[in-house]
């Protein structure tokens, strides 16, 4: 048996040292206390700053075409003689634009007053919420 | 059930499952105060040594990279806070003696540790290794009790491979000297 066995075999003899029974329950005590001072923050895709220049484009996007569609001339004629603006099918373009507009439209005022009550509520909490924290 | 690795745990917990370090503490904890234990030579020290361990890898597993084990990056670490622990318990310093003793008297030593029984070879070789200092006696126990390589100890300690060895080697032949005091009267009378 070569000298590293044989010094192996007598380590592996002596008793192993063992913490106290609490060992483990001390250590998890402290590790919960970190992660109280230092919880895993949720990190969103989108950032909120990402949203509003979401929402910024598309709202830049539906005013441009709102008023390119404005400035055309009126009639179906008219449309079908200008259906193209700097190479663009504009008609393509419109349609689910307009089909949005007379959906919105056909919303019965009392579900339009709800859905900006709902929408009031939520930004009052938001507020709210802000308010607290600071 | 299935036993789950080291690196699954650590994702788990990096994704904000702070419970799933408890399997962590769970595997490690007896490896970990062993050898803190070794080093520090008092039990309550060992246990805040290896508890700070737990805390500093927690706290620190963002910044663990999976080309070593988690087993050898963790046992850095409690190496690490057991060496400074001891050196701010008292101002030593770690230092190798000359080692003084025959390839004979190695030999003879050996075999009379090979002749003892069970209990009385724990026994001396237990007082033989509290003779050595705390370094000598982990880098000891990490290549002959916890099995680890000599790279690994070399990552574990932050000494050069070549130096590893040089220590180990020293750290052994000093364990079999002090045996030969220790076992003194025995190898008389066997003579």
């Amino acid at each position: 048996m070569s000298q590293k066995d044989l010094m192996k075999d007598w380590f592996k003899e002596l008793p192993s040292e063992q913490p106290s029974p609490d060992f483990k329950v001390k250590v998890m005590q402290r590790v919960m206390s970190e992660w109280t001072l230092n919880p895993v923050k949720y990190q969103p895709i989108i950032s909120r700053k990402g949203w509003w220049t979401i929402a910024l484009i598309a709202m830049l996007m539906t005013s441009i075409l709102l008023m390119v569609h404005s400035s055309l001339p009126v009639g179906t004629d008219s449309m079908s003689t200008a259906k193209t603006f700097y190479g663009l099918d504009l008609a393509k373009l419109f349609l689910p634009v307009s089909h949005l507009f007379e959906k919105l439209n056909s919303i019965s005022p009392a579900v339009a007053i709800g859905v900006l009550a709902i929408l009031a509520l939520w930004f009052f909490d938001q507020l709210f919420v802000k308010t607290v924290k600071r | 059930m299935e036993k789950k690795t080291d690196e699954y745990y650590i994702r788990e917990i990096l994704k904000g499952d702070s419970g799933s370090f408890s399997q962590l503490v769970e595997r490690y904890s007896h490896l970990a105060f062993s050898l803190s234990m070794k080093i520090l030579n008092q039990r309550e020290d060992a246990e805040e040594a290896a508890q700070d361990a737990f805390i500093k890898a927690y706290n620190s597993l963002g910044s663990f990279q999976s080309s070593s084990t988690f087993k050898t990056w963790f046992f850095r670490i409690v190496y690490n806070t057991s060496i400074s622990k001891l050196r701010t318990r008292k101002n030593i310093e770690v230092k190798f003696e000359d080692v003084k003793i025959s390839d004979s008297e190695i030999q003879a030593t050996e075999n009379t540790i090979g002749q003892l029984n069970t209990e009385d070879r724990q026994r001396y070789i237990q007082i033989g290794l509290e003779r050595l200092e705390p370094e000598e006696q982990a880098l000891l126990k990490m290549y002959y009790y916890d099995d680890f390589s000599m790279d690994e100890i070399s990552i574990i300690t932050t000494l050069s491979l070549s130096n590893v060895k040089v220590k180990i080697h020293r750290s052994r032949k000093k364990l079999l000297q002090e045996l030969k005091f220790v076992l003194k009267d025995e190898i008389i009378s066997i003579l």
